[in-house]
């Protein structure tokens, strides 16, 4: 659980400063050079941090679904949104996720850090210059996940032994571009390689690809081909014993349960 | 969903057996045990290939079974704690009773499939494995179709796996897509 800067100007991937704190109690923070444009952030891995109810409009600013194949909603305008994440079953997945990462910013830096958002209307903020009053105020009051909105997240699945995978990274839009998911990346790998797993991988959507790969992942080496239960077997009769289940838009069929053969074959030896 | 859960589970009545609809109402995977195929030898050996879902087995055995097929070793602890911590182990053993023996029966692994998940969206599929003398007869197509059939029961939807280039048609065939959707599967590698 620490306090981070991040720069809203190191659009690109490049963070131009970022400076790891200790709570202020313990250390003085260094002025850096350029005040503006840096955001303090707080990240933990506490799960007792997380709150499945900001989690969900996390989700929601984000427009991703935990389904991999996710049901769209007509939202008005043309556009279309992804379904609201299940509350009870986004609850039972995070208390079963290995790893839990969460990133905070204080509500002001939010509003203020929308710059792509005010590009399209002609650049009307100002930049925020953060003065010694303000920079004092983040120092005695710092952000805490008590007085902060949740901006970021990702978590990790693994059987503690060998595996693992890693789900939901995901970063407030207005707040992209600045580090922070490199930041929660790294940090689940850092959770997961102090318990001896380094066998870590991540599905990725086409646009999740190039990040993923700026954090250190790449194909896998042994060649393996990545693959999805979305439908019945081939070789199943439909008729033939199946329960239908809807995980988000895909109907996934659950195969039948084997039955005893009746009659007995020698082997081969 | 939940307008399709009771058609499905009355339409699951009238087809399948007390035990197994009474199954699909568990919400805890049972440790469910059963024989999936016998065989009568002619010399009156009989041979059970028996099906489990509890997560009974001993890792030397599995050990054994991995070498078998040609997989590299990997630390016995490392997956002792692996199965401990897996959401469903799946296995077959080989029951060998012959006639006189008077119960002494030779229990023997000759297939896994285990899977991780976080119980409530995403699962993946590791290690699934038939020992080559008992490849060929469909019994790693069940092994995995069961996990599936626990998984998606507990409405887990995101079941996914990596598969060496010369499995992929094995799975495609149990209803897996490769790449569905432009979705790839990446790993972390270490820059030292």
């Amino acid at each position: 659980m620490e306090l981070k800067w991040v720069s809203r100007r190191s659009r690109g991937g490049k963070i131009q400063m970022e400076k790891t704190m200790k709570t202020p109690s313990e250390s003085k923070p260094k002025a850096p050079a350029t005040l503006q444009a840096l955001v303090p952030v707080f990240i933990s891995t506490n799960p007792s941090h997380v709150n499945p109810d900001d989690l969900s409009d996390l989700f929601i600013a984000c427009n991703l679904s935990c389904h991999r194949f996710p049901n769209y909603v007509d939202a008005g305008g043309g556009r279309c949104v992804v379904e609201a994440v299940d509350l009870h079953k986004l609850r039972v997945a995070l208390s079963h996720s290995s790893v839990l990462v969460s990133v905070f910013c204080k509500p002001n830096d939010v509003i203020g850090c929308s710059s792509s958002f005010l590009k399209e209307k002609q650049q009307q903020q100002k930049k925020k210059i953060v003065g010694f009053g303000e920079l004092l105020q983040n120092v005695v009051m710092p952000v805490t996940p008590l007085n902060s909105q949740l901006v970021g997240f990702g978590r990790a699945v693994s059987d503690l032994g060998l595996t693992a995978s890693i789900y939901d990274v995901m970063v407030l839009p207005s707040l992209r571009g600045m580090g922070i998911g490199r930041m929660i990346v790294k940090r689940i790998i850092r959770m997961l390689t102090s318990r001896d797993i380094y066998d870590i991988a991540a599905l990725c959507s086409e646009n999740e690809r190039s990040f993923f790969k700026v954090c250190g992942f790449g194909d896998d080496i042994l060649g393996s081909t990545a693959m999805m239960y979305t439908r019945s077997s081939v070789s199943t009769n439909p008729q033939d014993n199946q329960i239908v289940k809807r995980a988000g838009r895909k109907l996934l069929l659950v195969p039948p349960l084997s039955k005893t053969l009746p009659y007995s074959k020698t082997m081969k030896s | 969903m939940e307008k399709f859960y009771p058609f499905a589970v009355f339409f699951a009545a009238s087809r399948v057996n007390v035990e197994e609809f009474l199954s699909e109402e568990e919400e805890e995977p049972l440790p469910q045990e059963f024989v999936l195929i016998e065989k009568t030898e002619p010399d009156g050996t009989v041979e059970e290939i028996l099906f489990s879902s509890g997560g009974d087995i001993d890792v030397y055995d599995l050990q054994a079974l991995c070498d078998k097929v040609g997989w590299p070793r990997r630390s016995l602890s490392k997956l002792a704690a692996a199965l401990k911590n897996s959401y469903m182990v799946a296995t077959l053993h080989s029951v060998r009773k012959s006639p006189g023996s008077e119960g002494n029966d030779q229990k023997k692994l000759i297939g896994m499939a285990r899977a991780t998940s976080d119980h409530a969206f995403n699962a993946t599929i590791w290690d699934a494995l038939v020992d080559p003398g008992y490849q060929g007869q469909g019994l790693g197509k069940a092994l995995v179709e069961k996990l599936i059939r626990a998984l998606l029961q507990r409405d887990i939807g995101n079941i996914s796996l990596f598969a060496d280039s010369q499995v992929v048609e094995f799975y495609q065939n149990l209803g897996f897509e490769p790449d569905p959707e432009g979705i790839k599967g990446m790993f972390w590698y270490p820059k030292y």
